[in-house]
């Protein structure tokens, strides 16, 4: 080990000063600092440290199908027909500098894992959002994944990346090992470019990547290679030897999740909830609390709602009464409530219309919800 | 993905031309748009390929 101490580092034919260094070790670039990868905007994940739960803050007993539930953009997948089932919710059980982590309690358990279950964690991403990977070229980019994750199960699991071309699914699986039950522990894992194939440019699921909860035989017996391969189901989750949901109480957590462009793990990019939230509303948004009107005219109401943002494609929409919660419904004062005959949606708002035979004039409240979700 | 449970498919229509599809979905009532981008819809016509799931037009 050798210390090299200086106050200044300068270019050798000018003499300029590129680096200063001052007494307290701050260290300044007066000619400017141009970095080999960007300084913001680093993480392609939306909503990893969990800030956002527009759907729920809990929900119970879950995880039997697809779905999203609680913090927006992370959807449970359960194939398989296990029984395992789990308390979800946003905690505030984080580590240090995180307000909130992705908790799941086993309330329900299967302790023998059938050969053709799984259960994980995943999030969905847009193409368009990963052409900078530049895979499917000899420049293709390696990527760093970082997150903390805490578990009272130890042993090894996965991490499975998946994109495609719209033709060729392509897949890679990375294994962590959670040492220490119930402690929050920092992984982080880099996975080379893939030069075979390109990831496909537009507003579809062309790249995702999963946790794996537990798999049976029929996804993690044969050996990747620590390549990326053609989807195969075998590979799929090679290495998933931990097993959450045999008993009940068993807890997986997870938050601080980034990915970045490159070799390195850089600290997590803290994004404010406003910025957070919008970017998770491209993906599902709703009225909250507030609900809106329409007025009825010669017994026809046309109401519309823009959106905060605009959504990734047309939205499923569900709308309900004000008053009640009646789905597919208005309402007004004494719970009188209104079919709504008709829902359009775009990426930019919803219109209603509803024809049923109530006098001019009267106002309807509703509320809605909207769903673009990968 | 994703073994959606879906029941109750039905064409909505506004102007005589079809909007959406009035379904239950995992068992939320949802309005769908004819948009193949959108989950549900591609769920709605994989399962219509597949044969498990039948559309009714509009009343």
């Amino acid at each position: 080990m050798s210390k090299l101490k200086v106050t200044t580092i300068s270019d050798p034919d000018n003499d300029n000063a590129a680096l200063t260094i001052d007494s307290s070790g701050n260290v300044t670039a007066p000619q400017g600092f141009v970095p080999s990868t960007q300084l913001s905007h680093r993480n392609l994940i939306i909503n990893g440290a969990m800030q956002v739960a527009q759907r729920a803050t809990s929900r119970s007993s879950i995880g039997a199908t697809f779905a999203y539930y609680t913090a927006d953009r992370w959807l449970i997948g359960s194939a398989g027909g296990t029984t395992a089932r789990y308390d979800m919710s946003q905690s505030t059980d984080a580590p240090d500098g995180f307000g909130h982590s992705l908790k799941l309690e086993c309330v329900n358990a299967d302790a023998t894992v059938d050969a053709n279950e799984y259960q994980r964690i995943e999030q969905r991403l847009e193409g368009q959002d990963f052409q900078q990977l530049a895979f499917g070229t000899s420049s293709a980019k390696s990527f760093t994944l970082s997150f903390w994750v805490k578990s009272s199960v130890t042993g090894q699991y996965t991490v499975t990346f998946d994109f495609n071309d719209g033709t060729t699914y392509r897949q890679r699986v990375a294994q962590y090992t959670i040492d220490s039950a119930n402690t929050w522990e920092y992984k982080t894992i880099t996975i080379e470019g893939d030069t075979d194939t390109s990831i496909a440019n537009d507003n579809a699921y062309r790249f995702g990547l999963f946790w794996g909860l537990r798999a049976g035989s029929t996804y993690n017996t044969t050996d990747d290679g620590d390549v990326w391969f053609d989807e195969t189901s075998a590979k799929r989750m090679y290495g998933q030897n931990a097993v959450i949901g045999a008993n009940v109480g068993e807890t997986w957590q997870i938050t601080g999740i980034q990915l970045e462009v490159g070799s390195v793990a850089t600290p997590f990019e803290h994004r404010s909830y406003a910025e957070e939230l919008a970017r998770c509303q491209r993906y599902y948004a709703t009225s909250y609390g507030g609900y809106q009107l329409a007025v009825d005219i010669q017994d026809a109401s046309f109401a519309s709602t823009n959106f905060p943002v605009t959504m990734r494609a047309d939205p499923t929409a569900t709308v309900y009464a004000a008053s009640n919660g009646t789905i597919n419904k208005m309402s007004r004062y004494a719970g009188i409530t209104c079919t709504v005959s008709s829902v359009a949606t775009y990426p930019n708002g919803i219109r209603l219309i509803q024809h049923d035979s109530e006098s001019n004039g009267q106002s309807w409240g509703y509320r809605w919800t909207a769903d673009a979700e990968l | 993905m994703n073994e959606m449970i879906i029941t109750n498919a039905q064409y909505s229509t506004y102007q005589g031309e079809n909007i959406t599809v009035m379904a239950t979905i995992d068992g939320v009532e949802m309005s769908v748009p004819l948009d193949p981008a959108n989950r549900h819809y591609a769920e709605i016509l994989r399962q219509v390929e597949a044969g498990t799931l039948t559309i009714a037009e509009a009343e």
